[in-house]
């Protein structure tokens, strides 16, 4: 779907392959009927099947080579399990049993898939058996990785959000009191919604040319600032700003971003003779997308790939 | 007197707010717990007998003498429960702290299980990781029952002393 190859990522590293799967927004079969939802998670045998591909991979991999895998978060989405009337009920629990397969195989320690917490199922904190999911996380030496929602506060809510990036960086500190300050935020941004007939996009995300993975090598469907059209530019302006406030706050040295919940998989880069940035959006297994070529909708199943300086976005389908 | 109920008005603003933590049963040491492997469900007559001694002798597997148990009723109609296949249907893919919204069979056979809580986050310090299935967890005045399904059923059970034990 998309390819980027350029040293100015400054990730240099070819012994590591960082692969991310992203939202998949899973409720049980249960709830999708009595919450009258028109849409579910696509493919979800396909996604197992790639999971256990995956931990194969990263066995084999090792210990010459280093494979991570990483759910970037809205794995689970609570907000559309629950109508929050028990909150002492485990909805992720419930989701959990309703895609067991699925989640054994996510979950399995030789897999030991890192996961983010989305914007959807931020409130697993609270839960001890999901202690481990982070905010964000920073791939050294210069890749943050994060699932996304943070820039729709930017703009929804700017005057609760004084100083986003160190949001961003202490948010994973020890206990969840950071975790707890955020969490009225990420509840007003839920805004009542009901998400019936969609959560982000009702229309196809629109994705540029495909090519097939023997159709070439090289850049492909690289939205430039400056050349490409604005929905295609989403978050790129955030996430370059965010970074670069880190790098001048924390003396990181970010150059790309990795989000999610957008679901609109693309490679975006600001590329200018003073500075280089690229955000890479994983899409999702929810909701469709189509090609510049063929508007016909096609179920979101994307997975992003970076190694390096390599970053990379497929669209897989089942075969057959 | 209008500012205790000003008082208390704001009392309950602030539970209603505050952020809730999920109850979690923490797995216990191998003196407290009916077994080390769970013994599969629907209870053997082997089963039930090994689950009845621990019960019997206040949930010390190397106690040495019984202990009078004043749930012995309740605790009896529990194991014939978990030894009828009937009984073990659960509803595993419902987001309720009902125990017997899950479990609706086992709750009619067993009153002792009927209002309480159930437990999804079960900590075993043994595994790798995180079990998948969670274990559902359930804990009367004395014990914890922590039950292991798979495809809408209960599987296997292990029974612990809880760490919130009822006063003498």
């Amino acid at each position: 779907m998309a390819q980027l190859r350029d040293d100015r990522m400054n990730f240099p590293q070819s012994g590591e392959l960082h692969v991310f799967i992203p939202d998949i927004h899973l409720i049980t079969s249960a709830r999708r009927i009595e919450g009258g939802f028109k849409y579910g998670a696509n493919n979800l045998d396909l996604l197992e099947a790639v999971v256990r591909s995956l931990r194969e991979f990263r066995l084999g991999a090792a210990p010459a080579g280093e494979v991570v895998v990483y759910q970037i978060g809205d794995l689970f989405d609570l907000w559309r399990q629950v109508d929050g009337l028990d909150p002492n009920a485990s909805a992720a629990s419930a989701i959990q049993n309703d895609h067991a397969s699925l989640l054994k195989a996510l979950r399995d320690p030789d897999l030991n898939a890192q996961f983010l917490l989305g914007n959807h199922d931020y409130d697993l904190y609270r839960f001890p058996n999901f202690d481990a999911w982070q905010r964000s996380f920073v791939i050294a030496p210069s890749v943050m990785l994060l699932h996304g929602d943070v820039f729709d506060w930017v703009e929804k809510l700017p005057d609760e959000l004084q100083n986003l990036v160190l949001f961003i960086f202490n948010a994973n500190s020890a206990g969840t009191a950071g975790l707890d300050n955020m969490r009225p935020l990420n509840q007003q941004s839920r805004r009542k919604r009901k998400f019936r007939d969609f959560i982000q996009n009702q229309a196809p995300a629109p994705t540029g040319r495909w090519r097939s993975p023997e159709g070439g090598d090289g850049n492909w469907n690289v939205q430039v600032e400056g050349v490409a059209p604005p929905e295609m530019l989403l978050y790129l302006k955030e996430a370059r700003e965010k970074c670069a406030a880190a790098n001048s706050q924390f003396g990181s040295r970010l150059k790309v971003a990795v989000i999610g919940h957008t679901h609109h998989a693309r490679i975006a880069v600001r590329d200018t003779p003073e500075e280089f940035f690229a955000l890479m959006d994983c899409g999702a297994w929810i909701e469709n997308c189509n090609t510049a070529d063929d508007l016909t909708p096609r179920p979101n199943a994307q997975i992003a790939a970076l190694g390096a300086n390599e970053a990379r976005i497929y669209q897989l389908s089942p075969r057959g | 007197m209008k500012y205790w109920w000003t008082v208390a008005a704001l009392g309950l603003a602030t539970v209603g707010c505050a952020v809730r933590y999920p109850a979690l049963i923490a797995v216990r040491e191998q003196q407290f717990r009916s077994h080390d492997t769970p013994v599969a469900l629907p209870l053997t007559p082997d089963g039930r007998t090994e689950v009845a001694h621990f019960l019997e002798f206040g949930g010390n597997r190397t106690g040495r003498n019984p202990v009078p148990d004043p749930r012995a009723e309740g605790h009896r109609q529990a194991l014939d429960a978990l030894a009828q296949a009937g009984n073990l249907t659960v509803r595993a893919d419902l987001a309720s702290s009902d125990f017997c919204a899950i479990a609706a069979p086992l709750c009619t056979a067993a009153p002792l299980f009927r209002k309480r809580l159930a437990v999804t986050q079960v900590i075993d310090a043994r595994n790798r990781a995180p079990e998948v299935p969670e274990p559902i967890g359930v804990c009367d005045d004395e014990y914890c029952w922590v039950f292991h399904h798979e495809n809408q059923r209960l599987t296997q059970l292990v029974v612990m002393r809880s760490t919130r034990r009822a006063k003498p």
